[in-house]
């Protein structure tokens, strides 16, 4: 594929001879926005903050992220610093903690759009901070910069973090859970607010989430991690409509759904391994729906491989899915 | 993954330091010829030696014999300090916690005012009101580390009753004192611990302190502080052995008791969280 | 704001009534009596019975305790009976130089710690954290007279590089005009350089001792809160914004860390003023400590409970500042009452 922005090879990440990503794969065109999804601790963050070569310390990374056509610097802290926040925007799950409590806001967005452009004067970088928060809708923004983070409702300050966030103009924003400590209302909105200026500025955008309803608002493509593997990785439109993996059909399900009767919720069985620790045989194996106990999932690791309609999959028993599903 | 075994391994060069001291003043006193209180007029000031590997003092006396006397009292004190301090400290922080209004006011006020003074000072006003003496100096450090225990003592209370088991006790039937003894001492025994490690160490500093200026054992004991003392009219003409190994003794002793409080702590996720200054 | 202000006064005001109680339960409450103590042994009843009567104790506990505590607010601190002199002149001629000595060894002990906090903090080389961690576990694990001690015996007897125990000057240096009672500063109005030299070279060892423990109590609080700071969200945040490590350190790291720290500094005051009392008699620092084991030798306790009852009170005092200006300066403090 020509003009990728983002190309992950091979990418294994762990800690302390834990194994949290295992052989990462994946690609992303200018202007995409990926949906990546898995329960707590599948590696979704872990694979967001190694793009950003931020993992701590004891973090082993192996394998290349190549971005706007050069690979990404990782081992080297100084250099990436130059692509965070100018070429790599990041938000926060969490916006509460992600501001200083004793900075003004509008000194947060000083360092932001100072460290993406040392040699701004101190007022065209108020100017532009104001410009910033306006473009997330904060009205007064000019006056509000002087106020500080406890001032905002969480929804505000979330739209602050994604405006510090487009301090340096990122060609990719990676967003990690952004919407997962707001209420739904809020939730809407900020996704909204996300989608206007993702378009607007032609920002990739790699959404990290556990909520499906999210990707597919917001998503073209959905990629999927289970335990440190990617499992699958399909246009959001065909894995809402057949999902190929049975553990994307899993997660699809455990959806809580408007236009059902409130029954109970559907769960997928069992608990997430821990990391690292499955066998030879598929990760997935042990909670399947498809594969408990079948031979092959047990033994062999499954391959993500391209499937007729485009789509990657690992899964040995994908092609066979749709008839069993259908059976259902 | 660490094993268990690993992760309390880091216990050991603490532990292996008070094994070294316990060992040395309790057996040192029976294996070493020489008395704590024995003056040999005719080896004045004498250099450590073969015969005195401490040296002697002004007055003849054997200087190793009488560091490990001072070390097994200076041990005895921690114990007793700690000991004091931990069993009316806990107790005044359950009530507090437990009974809560006046008697959580009161008390905690009351830890307030004796926590204000500096707590050697606060020594010293004991010793002083009391008469002096061993006995007296050891009350009041006592009395000094009080408000910490108490205060700990409460918090963790407080923690511990807000736990959902709790209200299950309760609902069977549960009596306070019950819930006391089964729940909050097993909860709150690790964080005791180690401020309980802590306060050992800070006795026997304390003490010593008070026996450098006056108010702790009297003349002629062997003790850490009062032998610092004894030792400083000769430090600087040369005769330094009598003030030196006394100090190191005492560094040795705080250091095992504040290593073992870091350590324990450390063990126990997040630092201490009031471990004495 | 205000409201927090007055809510923290009158929690230090209890803690002081209380802490003069017990002061004064352990004055007068004891087995000793003070009149006894006074004249000694050998005195006569009726000595004793005279002197009980002019110093009030003949009268009910609750009266002397009003008694006492009116005296001590007005500074009547009564007469040292070794010395002769009101408690107050004693100690108020005293003090300058404890003064000199504590603000010094508390910019060491304050500048250091946050220095090596931070270098500690930082620093991702083993051997640099190890070295800080030893340093900051042998300051408050050594005794600080016998460590005072140890400098004199390197620093003056065998490197002959600093003075010996004699004081706040050399032997024939006469002390500067006085203007605020702390040498150095009054040398350096006057113009006298050699003064302000010898007064610094005096000063430096001491400072130093007294400074210790403070220095690894402060520096091991710095240290954790650094270090809990550095984990959270907003470091990583501040990072993904193209910040370097050492920008995010030095913008949000370490101001949000000294907060906490400087809280703590209340703590060192008193750590410092029961300090002094050990190491001025080291090296014959003729401050207020001095006195205070001057007292305890000669069995003279006035001077020594005042001692102890003001440190109490400063301690106090100093914690309620420190309170009412984290308040001032903490914006979820003092906008928080504002608006309620």
């Amino acid at each position: 594929m020509t003009g990728s922005l983002l190309e992950i090879e091979r990418l294994s990440v762990s800690f302390g001879g834990l194994r949290v990503l295992d052989d990462i794969d994946l690609k992303l065109a200018p202007g995409d926005r990926l949906g990546l999804v898995g329960e707590s601790g599948s590696g979704k963050s872990t694979l967001g903050l190694a793009i950003l070569g931020l993992l701590v310390d004891t973090a082993s990374v192996s394998g290349t992220i190549r971005f706007a056509g050069a690979a990404l610097p990782i081992g080297d802290d100084r250099a990436m610093s130059a692509i965070r926040g100018g070429r790599i925007g990041f938000v926060y799950q969490d916006p509460m903690g992600g501001f200083s409590p004793i900075h003004t806001v509008g000194r947060h967005m000083h360092h932001a759009i100072a460290a993406a452009e040392p040699d701004i004067s101190r007022r065209a970088a108020r100017e532009r901070a104001a410009a910033l928060l306006a473009e997330v809708e904060i009205r007064d923004s000019a006056a509000r910069l002087d106020d500080y983070p406890h001032q905002f409702s969480g929804g505000m300050l979330q739209r602050i973090m994604i405006a510090s966030a487009l301090a340096g103009n990122p060609q990719l924003l990676i967003a990690d859970e952004p919407t997962t400590a707001l209420d739904a209302t809020t939730q809407a909105n900020v996704l909204r607010l996300l989608d206007r200026i993702a378009s607007a500025r032609g920002m990739a955008v790699i959404l990290i989430t556990h909520d499906l309803g999210v990707v597919g608002r917001f998503c073209g493509d959905l990629a999927v991690l289970y335990c440190g593997n990617l499992v699958s990785l399909t246009t959001v439109a065909r894995a809402m409509a057949n999902p190929v993996h049975p553990y994307t059909r899993g997660l699809l399900d455990a959806r809580p759904r408007l236009d059902e009767k409130p029954a109970r919720l559907r769960t997928i069985g069992g608990v997430l391994p821990r990391a690292g620790a499955a066998g030879g045989g598929c990760a997935f194996e042990p909670r399947c729906a498809l594969g408990r106990g079948v031979a092959i999932c047990r033994n062999e690791r499954p391959l993500l491989l391209a499937n007729r309609s485009g789509d990657r999959v690992a899964c040995h028993l994908a092609g066979a899915e749709s008839e069993v599903a259908a059976s259902c | 993954m660490m094993t268990a075994r690993n992760r309390y391994g880091i216990l050991a060069p603490p532990l292996a330091m008070f094994a070294l001291l316990v060992l040395l003043t309790l057996i040192g006193p029976m294996a070493w010829p020489h008395n704590a209180y024995d003056m040999d007029f005719a080896a004045v000031l004498a250099p450590p030696s073969w015969d005195h590997p401490m040296g002697t003092d002004a007055n003849g006396r054997d200087v190793l014999a009488r560091f490990l006397d001072g070390g097994r009292l200076s041990l005895l004190v921690g114990v007793v300090v700690m000991v004091g301090g931990l069993v009316p400290g806990a107790l005044l922080g359950i009530l507090a916690a437990r009974l809560g209004g006046v008697v959580d006011a009161f008390v905690m006020r009351m830890s307030d005012s004796i926590a204000a003074f500096p707590p050697i000072l606060l020594a010293m006003a004991v010793a002083i009101g009391l008469g002096g003496g061993l006995a007296t100096a050891v009350l009041g450090v006592i009395l000094s580390t009080l408000p910490f225990f108490a205060r700990l003592m409460r918090s963790e209370t407080r923690r511990i009753l807000a736990m959902p088991f709790i209200e299950a006790a309760r609902a069977m039937g549960a009596s306070p004192a019950l819930i006391v003894m089964r729940h909050v001492l097993p909860h709150s025994a690790s964080t005791m611990l180690v401020q309980s490690a802590a306060v050992f160490g800070y006795g026997i500093a304390t003490l010593a302190g008070l026996g450098f200026v006056g108010l702790g054992a009297p003349i002629p004991t062997a003790e850490w502080g009062v032998m610092i003392t004894d030792g400083m009219p000769y430090a600087l003409t040369g005769q330094w052995w009598i003030a030196v190994f006394p100090g190191l003794g005492i560094l040795l002793a705080v250091s095992a008791a504040n290593m073992l409080a870091d350590r324990l702590s450390g063990l126990l996720r997040g630092d201490g969280e009031e471990v004495r200054p | 704001m205000i409201r927090t202000v007055l809510a923290r006064l009158g929690l230090s005001l209890t803690a002081a009534l209380g802490a003069a109680l017990f002061a004064f339960l352990t004055l007068r409450v004891g087995p000793g009596d003070p009149a006894r103590l006074v004249l000694g042994a050998f005195a006569s009843d009726e000595a004793v019975a005279a002197l009980r009567a002019e110093m009030g104790l003949d009268k009910p506990y609750v009266v002397q305790f009003v008694h006492y505590i009116a005296d001590f607010v007005t500074g009547d601190w009564g007469k040292s009976y070794a010395m002769g002199e009101p408690v107050r002149s004693l100690l108020a001629d005293r003090f300058p130089a404890t003064i000199e000595l504590g603000l010094c060894a508390f910019v060491i002990a304050v500048a250091m710690a946050l220095l090596c906090g931070m270098v500690g903090s930082y620093a991702r080389r083993d051997w640099i954290t190890r070295l800080l961690r030893t340093l900051a576990s042998f300051s408050i694990g050594v005794p600080q007279f016998w460590f005072g001690l140890i400098l004199l015996m390197v620093g003056f007897e065998c490197l002959g590089l600093f003075p010996g125990p004699v004081g706040r000057l050399g032997f024939g240096v006469p002390p500067p005009p006085s203007v605020t009672g702390l040498y150095t500063v009054d040398a350096l109005l006057a113009g006298d350089l050699a003064t302000f030299a010898d007064a610094c070279r005096h000063l430096l060892l001491p400072a130093v001792t007294l400074g210790l423990l403070p220095f690894g109590f402060l520096l091991r609080l710095f240290w954790a809160n650094l270090d809990d700071v550095a984990n959270e969200p907003f470091v990583l945040v501040g990072r993904s914004r193209g910040m370097t490590r050492w920008q995010v350190f030095r913008r949000y790291v370490v101001p949000n860390a000294i907060v906490p720290t400087l809280t703590a500094s209340g703590l060192v005051l008193g750590q410092m003023l029961a300090g002094s009392v050990l190491v001025e008699r080291v090296f014959n620092w003729p401050g207020a400590g001095a006195l205070v084991t001057q007292g305890i030798l000669q069995q003279d306790y006035s001077v020594v409970q005042t001692f102890i009852l003001l440190s109490a009170v400063v301690y106090i005092v100093a914690n309620l500042c420190v309170d009412v200006l984290v308040a001032a300066i903490d914006p979820r403090i003092a906008r928080k009452d504002t608006a309620g």
